[in-house]
C-alpha cells in the first residue's frame, strides 16, 4: 500500500495534471453557479475532452470538475437563492435568508470551508477504505464481477428513483445500445445495418452529450429565468472569514454532516440529492435551538454543504473498488474510463491502485483550490449567474457541437448526439433514469464477456457459487428496500396531506 | 402524459423487437452471437410490458422528471401559443446541426448563434459580439491552433 501510496503521488505531482485539473476546478465552478447546469452536464461536456489523453491526466481533469461543481452551485444558493445544481437545494434554505438578513458573507463562507473541508473527509475516508478493499476484490472471480456489474445497473435504475420498473427499463435500453458494432468475443459486427458509422457501434461521448447536456439546453431554453434580488450580495472578507470560523468552530457538525454524506455516497445509486438533506435533518434534530432552522442558521449551511463534497469520496469508493457507481456522476466518470482505455470493475483496483490514490489526492486538490477560488472570486463569479439562460442555451449547443465532433473527428457524431438528445429529453421529461441507461451502456460489455466466461467455465450453476448468491441476495435486498423507501415515502406524503405531517 | 409515455413504450418495444429480428431473420447471426442481445432485449421487452400494464391499469405511477436547478415551467400548463413559442424555441436549438452541415463548422456556429440570439430578442451587439467569439473559438482555436479537422467548408461542398 505504500509503494501504492508513493506511485499515485507521484504521479499527482506532475505539471500537467496539476494544471489541467486547475483549469477543470474553475469550469466546474463556473459550470456549478449557472444554475441548472449539474455535475452531469460537466462531466458531459467535459468527457470530449478527455480521448487521447494519459489516464491520470484524463480522470484527474473529469474529477476535479465534477468534485467542485457544488462548491460553484453554494454561491448562488446562499447569494440568490437559487440552487446551482439540484444537491444544493437545502442550503438555499437557511442561505438565502441570511443573504437577506445581510450576513451573505457569513453564509458563503461557511459554505465554501464546509464544502472544502467536507470534500477532504470524503477523500481521507475513500484512502482509509482503499487497503481494506484491495484484498477482498482479489477473490473476486468472473461470475461475482458479473454480479457486481449487474448488481450497479440494478442499484442505480431503482434507488433514488421515483419507478422501480422504469430505471430497470433505461438500463436495459443502455446495455442494449452497447451491442451495436464489433462483438468483443465473436470479432463479428453487430446490427451495424450496412451502416459504416455503426461499425464501432453507438459512441460513448455522442451518448452522454445527447443524453445529458442536450436536455438541460432544451430546458434551459424553455424554462423561466428567476431573478434574484440584487441587495445583500455585497460581501466582505471579513464576513468571509468569520463564516469559515463558524465552521471550525462547529467541528462536530461538519465531520458528523461528512460522515452522512461519505456514507451515502458509498451506497450505490442513492443519489448526490439525498446526502444534503438527510445531514440537514440531522443537524436541525440535533441542534439546541432546531427552530431557528429555515430562518438563517448557520449550522443550515454547514450540514448539507459539507456532506454535499464529502459524498464524492464515498462515491469514489464503491466506483473504484468494484466498477458500481455510487451517485449518478460516477456513471459518466466510468464513461471515461473506458475512453482512457481503462476497465471499469473489481480488477481496477488491484491492477491500478496507484491511479486511485492519485485520484484521492485530485479529490483534495481540487477541494481545496475551490475553495481559495471561490473565496477571492465569489463577487466575479456571482455575476455569472446573471447570464440570462437563453443566452447560456446557443452557447453551450455550440461547445456540444465542437466536443462532439472534437471527440474522433467525426461529423456524424454531431448528429448522434442531437439525435440521443431526443431521447434524452423524452427520458428527462418522463422521468426515467439517464444515468442507469450510461451504466448500462458502460457495463454491458464486461457484462457480456464475463457472462460468456461464467457460462463456459461452470456452466448456469456460477449462480450457485457463495460470492454470486450474497450478491443476488444483495440485488434483491436492493430491489425490496426501494419498494419499502416507496411505500413509506408515499406514506409519509399522504400523512403529510391530512396535516400530520412532522418535519 | 400517460399518452405520451405509452408512445415512448411502444417504440422503445418496437425498436428492441425491430432489431433482434433483423439480427436473426437478416444477417442471421449465430446462436452464440445473439444470445446475450436477445437476454438484454427480452428482459427489457418484460420491464416494457410490465410499464405498459401499470400505465394502462393506471397504477403506472405519474411521471416523473428528474429534478434540476433550473427553474423549469410546466408545458403542459401553458397556454397554446406559449407551446408553439416553446416548439419554436426548441426547434432553433436544434438547428444547430442542419446549420453546421449547410455552412460548415466555424460559420455555421456563428450564423446559428446570431440567429437564434436574435430570435431571442438579445441585442445586435451582443449577438455580433458572441457570433465573433464562436467563430474565433471553432476556426481560430480549434481549426488552426488545436489542429482539430473541424470540416471549414459546407458539406455539399464536397
Amino acid at each position: 500500500m505504500l509503494d501504492s501510496l508513493a506511485q499515485g503521488l507521484a504521479l499527482f505531482i506532475d505539471a500537467e495534471v496539476m494544471l489541467l485539473a486547475l483549469l477543470a476546478v474553475v469550469v466546474g465552478l463556473v459550470l456549478g453557479v449557472l444554475p441548472g447546469l449539474g455535475g452531469l452536464t460537466a462531466l458531459a461536456l467535459l468527457l470530449p475532452f478527455v480521448y487521447g489523453m494519459e489516464p491520470m491526466v484524463g480522470l484527474g481533469f473529469l474529477l476535479a470538475a465534477h468534485a467542485v461543481v457544488y462548491t460553484g452551485g453554494a454561491l448562488t444558493a446562499v447569494a440568490l437563492g437559487i440552487p446551482g445544481a439540484a444537491p444544493n437545494a437545502a442550503t438555499v434554505i437557511d442561505g438565502y435568508p441570511m443573504t437577506q438578513a445581510g450576513r451573505g458573507g457569513d453564509a458563503l463562507g461557511a459554505a465554501f470551508a464546509a464544502s472544502g473541508l467536507g470534500g477532504l473527509v470524503g477523500v481521507a475516508a475513500l484512502i482509509a477504505l482503499l487497503p481494506f478493499l484491495q484484498p477482498i476484490v482479489l477473490h473476486v472471480g468472473s461470475p461475482e464481477t458479473l454480479m457486481f456489474a449487474v448488481m450497479g445497473i440494478i442499484y442505480v435504475g431503482v434507488l433514488g428513483e421515483r419507478s422501480m420498473t422504469r430505471g430497470l427499463i433505461a438500463g436495459g435500453l443502455g446495455v442494449f445500445l452497447a451491442l451495436f458494432g464489433y462483438d468483443r468475443i465473436a470479432g463479428v459486427p453487430r446490427f451495424w445495418l450496412g451502416f459504416e458509422y455503426l461499425l464501432d457501434g453507438v459512441r460513448l461521448v455522442p451518448l452522454v452529450l445527447g443524453l445529458f447536456a442536450v436536455p438541460e439546453i432544451v430546458a434551459l431554453t424553455l424554462g423561466s429565468h428567476r431573478t434574484a434580488d440584487r441587495e445583500g450580495r455585497a460581501v466582505g472578507f471579513a464576513q468571509i472569514l468569520r463564516g469559515m470560523k463558524a465552521v471550525v468552530k462547529r467541528r462536530y457538525l461538519l465531520i458528523r454532516s461528512s460522515l452522512i454524506g461519505v456514507f451515502i455516497g458509498i451506497v450505490p445509486g442513492v443519489g448526490g440529492d439525498t446526502a444534503p438533506f438527510v445531514a440537514y435533518a440531522s443537524a436541525k434534530q440535533t441542534a439546541e435551538r432546531p427552530e431557528d432552522f429555515g430562518k438563517g442558521a448557520i449550522e443550515g449551511v454547514i450540514a448539507p454543504e459539507s456532506s454535499n463534497n464529502a459524498k464524492e469520496g464515498g462515491a469514489l469508493v464503491t466506483t473504484l473498488a468494484l466498477g458500481i457507481p455510487g451517485s449518478a456522476g460516477m456513471s459518466v466518470l466510468l464513461g471515461g474510463f473506458l475512453l482512457l482505455g481503462l476497465e471499469p470493475g473489481p480488477d481496477f483496483l488491484v491492477e491500478h491502485m496507484d491511479l486511485a490514490v492519485g485520484l484521492a489526492l485530485i479529490l483534495t486538490f481540487a477541494n481545496l483550490a475551490a475553495v481559495a477560488i471561490m473565496v477571492i472570486a465569489s463577487p466575479l463569479l456571482v455575476r455569472i449567474a446573471d447570464v440570462p439562460p437563453r443566452i447560456l442555451a446557443p452557447v453551450l449547443s455550440v461547445l456540444v457541437v465542437l466536443g462532439a465532433f472534437a471527440y474522433q473527428n467525426e461529423p456524424l457524431d454531431v448528429v448522434a448526439t442531437f439525435v440521443i438528445g431526443l431521447l434524452g429529453c423524452a427520458m428527462k421529461t418522463l422521468g426515467y433514469s439517464r444515468p442507469a441507461l450510461v451504466l448500462g451502456f458502460v457495463m454491458a460489455p464486461l457484462i457480456e464477456t464475463y457472462l460468456h466466461i461464467s457460462l463456459q467455465r461452470y456452466g448456469l450453476e456460477f449462480i450457485l457459487r457463495p460470492g454470486a448468491l450474497l450478491l443476488l441476495a444483495l440485488i434483491l435486498a436492493g430491489l425490496f428496500w426501494a419498494r419499502a423507501r416507496r411505500y413509506f415515502l408515499g406514506r409519509a406524503a399522504r400523512n403529510g396531506r391530512n396535516g400530520n405531517a412532522q418535519i | 402524459m400517460r399518452r405520451f409515455e405509452g408512445l415512448f413504450l411502444l417504440a422503445l418495444g418496437a425498436f428492441l423487437v425491430g432489431v433482434c429480428l433483423i439480427g436473426l431473420l437478416h444477417y442471421d447471426y449465430s446462436a452464440t452471437l445473439m444470445r446475450f442481445p436477445l437476454l438484454a432485449a427480452g428482459i427489457t421487452l418484460l420491464l416494457v410490458a410490465v410499464q405498459l400494464g401499470l400505465l394502462w391499469s393506471g397504477r403506472g405511477g405519474a411521471a416523473a422528471p428528474e429534478p434540476s436547478g433550473a427553474e423549469v415551467s410546466d408545458a403542459a400548463s401553458r397556454p397554446a401559443s406559449s407551446r408553439r413559442r416553446a416548439v419554436t424555441d426548441a426547434i432553433w436549438i436544434f438547428s444547430v446541426v442542419p446549420l453546421v452541415f449547410l455552412l460548415g463548422y466555424p460559420a455555421g456556429l456563428a450564423v446559428y448563434l446570431l440567429c437564434v440570439l436574435r430570435h431571442f430578442s438579445i441585442s445586435w451587439a451582443l449577438s455580433l459580439g458572441l457570433a465573433g467569439a464562436s467563430f474565433a473559438l471553432s476556426y481560430g482555436l480549434f481549426v488552426k491552433t488545436l489542429g482539430v479537422s473541424l470540416p471549414v467548408l459546407p458539406v455539399w461542398w464536397g
